[in-house]
């Protein structure tokens, strides 16, 4: 099965510790005060899950991208 | 499993074998001064008894019995281990069971207990009805409080932003500040099952007048599948009632509920607000209603993030004076500036500055970093707490509320109410939830904060920390948290432990969603090792209408049972089991078989399970629906079954109870006596409004509206029918039989009434959801008759006689049994009619040996009802047969036998043939003049513009004098002498010198007896009796 990878932008850096929070997700700070939550979410619960936490946390959300794998990986995977 | 002690013996595990040892003898104290805890059971009740270090410390160890009821825990101390002698302990289970009302044979049957009797508010945390409580110095928001105020012209207040703007401080200041009585409820996520969100609407609302939601809570109680629309239309209707002004009701939280049922719920309750109700909800994402609508009525006030924000004005307020700082106010612009104005992150900014003396250097660094302001800042204030703090707030942070006892048990240490003052003081973000000081919480962003840096730093310890927690609310009597702690610590055998004895009562009691994922959050072999519990989840499955899941767990029990099935354990888990099927077959409509599993069930069940033989036996009442014996002699057992089951609090089973002694006296064609045994129900649940609204009235509205349509009644016939529809239609689960009565009643009615079409859907629509539900075949086929009698009263004989053919009935078939006997009595109409048109005398003298035969076999089992149709047919088959005299007379016979119960139907049905015979009969000088007036007049009202206009037999009948079944007591008679004077219940409790409570009683009891719904009726019937 294809797993799904997501990019989630919130407003503000994080520290690395809470990628345990957000299930385990990898956390990048980048330019102008942005952080982007990157990696394998397991299915739409589990994505629902991780927006409500960065509700919770009043972390301002910027957006959410689902990642296409690229096309020679479709193939490969196929 | 836990030690039990069961008929004098303790039996225990130990040392890879079972173990038994008599109460009383040396093993017995031997044994105890090395446990820590059994389980004493008898007929009287349950109790955990638990070895405990007294409290003073300086003792020993006691002995403590808990017991464990509706959620909340009874404590009674037992003594010393010298003291545990059987007989004490049987006395502490007789002083369990006089203190409350049901004795906790935890198991109830798979019905649901009279509301009256218990308590459901035990289950629910007052903490969470308070308005949590103000800090002394706070920013007056007067502009964003003038909105609130003016909000209350409107029926929603929306205040939604993310979590640390301030709403629930707003709020709390808002309502402080303008003296606005409001109800309160903080939510939390367990709050997620509509019965619990329900009874803490109506338990915050009643902190404002108690008599708000009584009867909706009563309803929501009753049993396990109310319609929460009937719940709500009765709250809203309190609501409208509600002299006392406004009520303000605030949700806090709502994002946490994410069940439909609840936002479909708030929705009806927003649609359906009475003026009277203003709605406050504040959450963090905006719910589910329909906002632009309320918008657009200009119903809607909102407060959003924007709004929430601290203006630089009241930044500097805050930091000055709530939290004692002494900043610039180009400080104070930088930091509200850098926050965006979220008063949490001020709140955590100001908490850094605390005693740093480089407020610049602060500043500099704070703005500099891009860092989330949250992220930056809990970080800085917690590396300031001493150790002792950090790791108070690192532990006691997976607690959604907390209180100092709590908290020592989680640190195990006993400065826990100091701590949380000092953290208090300190405005750490903790919330006080009382005006006692005795419960906190912290505030949600810091938790999380906090949480997740548990998480990170030292995950193995969460587990152990949930532990604590779910004993802690264990020995305090709150068995929910305990739960969820329980679970949280994926400690599935110490859940298992919690809901097995009082899972099933809480489902009962309507909490089916709460306890179904409790079971469901259990791994399969935590259940499967655990007889009773297993059977209390396929109980719970069957609650909740999951009907295949049931089956499977069923045979789960049953294929992991022990090959020896004698043990007492094994057979009652059999005769649970049993009761469970015999329901099933129920709902399958497979009577015979469901009889059969309940005689079952009644060998398998120890006596001491008293509720769900009961059970058991009202299920056995079916075999006479099956053989249609209802000879005195056979079913003189019933009316105890009856009174007991009434006596027991059993409410569901008591109801169907009932209705089947009504339809056994219908069957004895004792149409009066079913009535009035039907009007019992009334003393069971007094308030009408409840007990329309309980789905397992179904059954009870259809055999009425049976009865009210054999008596002419066709008003009242309608509204009771109607009445069952409605309720069938909230409920999957309804005994088959009593489906086929609503349907056949509500075919014939719509026939009476002329609308012959919509007659015909009916059955059709009963045969699909028959063909639907696995109904057995010969339900559909007596409804296929009734339609074939129906087409042929609509005049089409074609499509009766194709029928008659395809049934491959004759008339010298030998099984007349009573399940066959509709087809036979459609047949003969088939065949009179028939028989009229092509003078076929062979098929009509058939029909006349058949009807003999048929008589003969009713009349021998004592069936009168089925005796005086099959008389009103020989009738009419001798009226073809050109045998007037001898039709008269038989004719005669049937009005004999239905003229004092008030039969009319029966012979209206049959329409201008009847008529025919009647008018001949009243022409010999019959001496029931007025009653042959009554069944004429009926017969002619065949066409359908007069049908409806006939005024119901119960008014136009004539005066039948027949002493009552139950007589009215001398006092009955004191009371109805005065209710005839037309005085009211507190005047007669006054002459009586009684309470008005006795009064009540009394009226009850007279209508019952009676057969009446009111005083106009009593009185009326009384004197038709010449009781007055």
């Amino acid at each position: 099965m294809a797993e799904d990878k997501y990019q989630i932008r919130v407003k503000g850096h994080l520290g690395q510790e809470w990628s345990v929070w957000f299930d385990g997700l990898t956390i990048t700070n980048v330019e102008q005060g942005e952080a982007i939550l990157s990696g394998v979410v397991v299915d739409q619960a589990a994505l629902f899950g991780i927006l409500l936490k960065i509700r919770d946390l009043g972390l301002p959300l910027l957006a959410v991208n689902h990642v296409e794998p690229h096309r020679e990986d479709l193939k490969e995977g196929k | 499993m836990i030690p039990t002690v069961e008929n004098n013996t303790l039996y225990y595990h130990e040392n890879g074998r079972d173990q038994q040892i008599t109460v009383g003898t040396s093993d017995w104290y031997a044994w105890l001064a090395t446990a820590t805890s059994f389980r004493f059971r008898n007929e009287h009740a349950t109790f955990t008894a638990r070895r405990e270090r007294a409290s003073n410390r300086r003792g020993g160890w006691y002995w403590k019995a808990y017991h464990t009821q509706e959620g909340k825990r009874q404590r009674i101390y037992l003594g010393k281990a010298e003291d545990l002698t059987l007989d004490h302990l049987n006395a502490v289970t007789q002083t369990l069971a006089q203190t409350t009302p049901m004795t906790a044979s935890s198991t109830a049957a798979l019905t649901a207990l009279p509301a009256a009797v218990r308590a459901p508010a035990n289950l629910l945390l007052d903490t969470k009805l308070h308005i949590p409580r103000l800090r002394a110095s706070l920013v007056r928001r007067s502009h964003l409080i003038e909105r609130l105020q003016q909000g209350m012209e409107g029926s929603l207040l929306l205040v939604s932003a993310p979590a640390g703007f301030g709403k629930t401080t707003l709020l709390a200041q808002w309502l402080t500040e303008s003296g606005i009585r409001a109800a309160w409820l903080s939510l939390s996520s367990e709050d997620n099952d509509p019965v619990r969100f329900l009874s803490y609407i109506i338990a915050t609302l009643q902190t404002l007048d108690s008599a708000i939601g009584t009867t909706a809570l009563t309803l929501l109680h009753a049993s396990a599948s109310t319609p929460l629309k009937a719940v709500l239309a009765i709250l809203t209707n309190d609501l409208a009632s509600h002299e006392r002004g406004r009520v303000t009701l605030v949700l806090d939280d709502y994002q946490v509920v994410t069940a439909e049922p609840i936002h479909r719920a708030l929705a009806y309750l927003v649609e359906h607000a009475p003026s009277q109700l203003r709605l406050v909800i504040a959450t963090r994402s905006d719910p589910p209603l329909p906002l632009a609508r309320l918008r657009a009525r200009g119903q809607l006030t909102e407060l959003r993030a924007a709004e929430l924000r601290f203006a630089p004005s009241e930044a500097n307020v805050f930091l000055h004076e709530v939290m004692g700082l002494d900043l610039s106010i180009e400080a104070v612009i930088t930091l509200d500036d850098h926050t965006e104005g979220w008063i949490a992150g001020l709140q955590l900014a100001a908490l850094s500055l605390r005693g740093r003396a480089d407020v610049v250097g602060f500043l500099a660094a704070f703005t500099g970093s891009h860092r989330f302001v949250l992220d930056y800042l809990s970080e800085e204030v917690f590396a300031q707490q001493p150790a002792s703090v950090q790791s108070f707030l690192l532990h006691t942070c997976i607690l959604e509320r907390m209180t100092g006892p709590l908290c020592n048990t989680l640190m195990e240490r006993e400065d826990g109410q100091v701590m949380l003052e000092a953290i208090d003081k300190a405005n750490l973000f903790l919330v006080s939830l009382d005006d006692e000081r005795q419960w906190y919480r912290y505030h949600h962003l810091f938790a999380q904060v906090l949480r997740a840096r548990l998480q990170q730093t030292t995950p193995t310890v969460i587990p152990e920390l949930h532990h604590r927690a779910s004993r802690w609310y264990e020995q305090n009597g709150f068995i929910i948290e305990a739960v969820q702690h329980a679970l949280s610590a994926s400690d599935f055998e110490r859940v298992a432990d919690l809901i097995e004895p009082i899972g099933l009562m809480m489902a009962l009691q309507g909490q089916v969603q709460t306890v179904l994922s409790w079971f469901n959050a259990l791994p399969d072999p935590v259940i499967y090792a655990r007889l009773l519990l297993n059977v209390y989840y396929a109980s719970v499955l069957l609650l909740s209408h999951n009907i295949e899941a049931c089956i499977v767990c069923l045979q789960e029990i049953e294929h992991r049972l022990p090959v020896d099935r004698s043990s007492v354990q094994v057979r009652r888990v059999l005769g649970m089991a049993a009761i469970l099927r015999a329901t099933i077959a129920l709902y399958r409509g497979d009577g015979s078989r469901s009889v059969t599993l309940a005689q079952q069930a009644l060998d398998l069940l120890p006596e001491t399970e008293q509720i769900w033989r009961l059970s058991a036996r009202v299920h056995t009442i079916r075999a006479h629906f099956l053989s249609g014996d209802v000879r005195p002699t056979s079913i003189d057992w019933v009316p105890e079954v009856v009174t007991s089951v009434c006596r027991s609090g059993d409410f569901l089973n008591a109801l169907s109870s009932i209705v089947m002694l009504a339809r056994l006296q219908m069957m004895q064609g004792r149409l009066r006596q079913a009535a009035a045994t039907c009007e019992r129900v009334k003393q069971l649940i007094p308030e009408q409004q409840v007990f329309e609204g309980i789905a397992g009235n179904a059954a009870h509205s259809f055999i009425l509206g049976e009865i009210r349509y054999e008596q002419n009644d066709l008003v009242e016939s309608e509204r009771l029918i109607t009445q069952g529809m409605r309720l069938t239609g909230e409920t999957l689960l309804i005994d088959a039989r009593s489906l086929i009565v609503g349907y056949t009643t509500q075919a014939r009615l719509q026939q009476a009434l002329g609308k012959h079409e919509q007659a015909l859907e009916t059955l059709d629509a009963f045969i699909t959801l028959a063909r639907e539900r696995h109904f057995l075949s010969w339900m559909i086929d007596r409804v296929a008759a009734l339609r074939a009698q129906i087409e042929l009263a609509q005049g089409n004989l074609a499509a009766a006689a194709h029928w008659a053919q395809e049934s491959g009935l004759t008339t010298d078939d030998r099984d007349l049994s009573y399940l066959h006997e509709r087809k036979y009595v459609a047949l003969v109409r088939v065949y009179i009619a028939q028989g009229q048109k092509d003078h076929k005398s062979a098929l009509l003298q058939g029909s006349l040996q058949l009807l003999y035969r048929l008589q003969q076999e009713a009349e021998r089992v004592a069936r009168m009802g089925s005796a005086l149709e099959i008389l009103i047919l020989r009738a009419l088959v001798l009226d073809v047969l050109g045998e007037q005299q001898q039709a008269i007379h038989v004719l005669e016979q049937a009005v004999t036998l239905a003229k004092p119960e008030g039969y009319v139907r029966p012979f209206a049905d049959e329409g201008k043939a009847m008529g025919r015979l009647l008018t001949q009969l009243q022409a010999t000088g019959h001496g029931a003049q007025r009653y042959l007036q009554t069944l004429l007049a009926a017969c002619e009202a065949g066409d359908p513009a007069s049908a409806e206009l006939t005024p119901p037999v119960k008014n136009a009948s004539p005066k039948l004098l027949q002493p009552l079944i139950d007589p009215l007591s001398q006092r009955e008679l004191e009371v109805l002498r005065l209710l005839a004077e037309g005085a009211s219940n507190a005047v007669i409790a006054e002459q009586l010198v009684v309470a008005t409570s006795t009064v009540k009683r009394h009226v009850s009891n007279i209508f019952a007896k009676l057969a009446v719904g009111n005083r106009v009726q009593a009185v009326a019937r009384a004197r038709e009796l010449a009781i007055l």
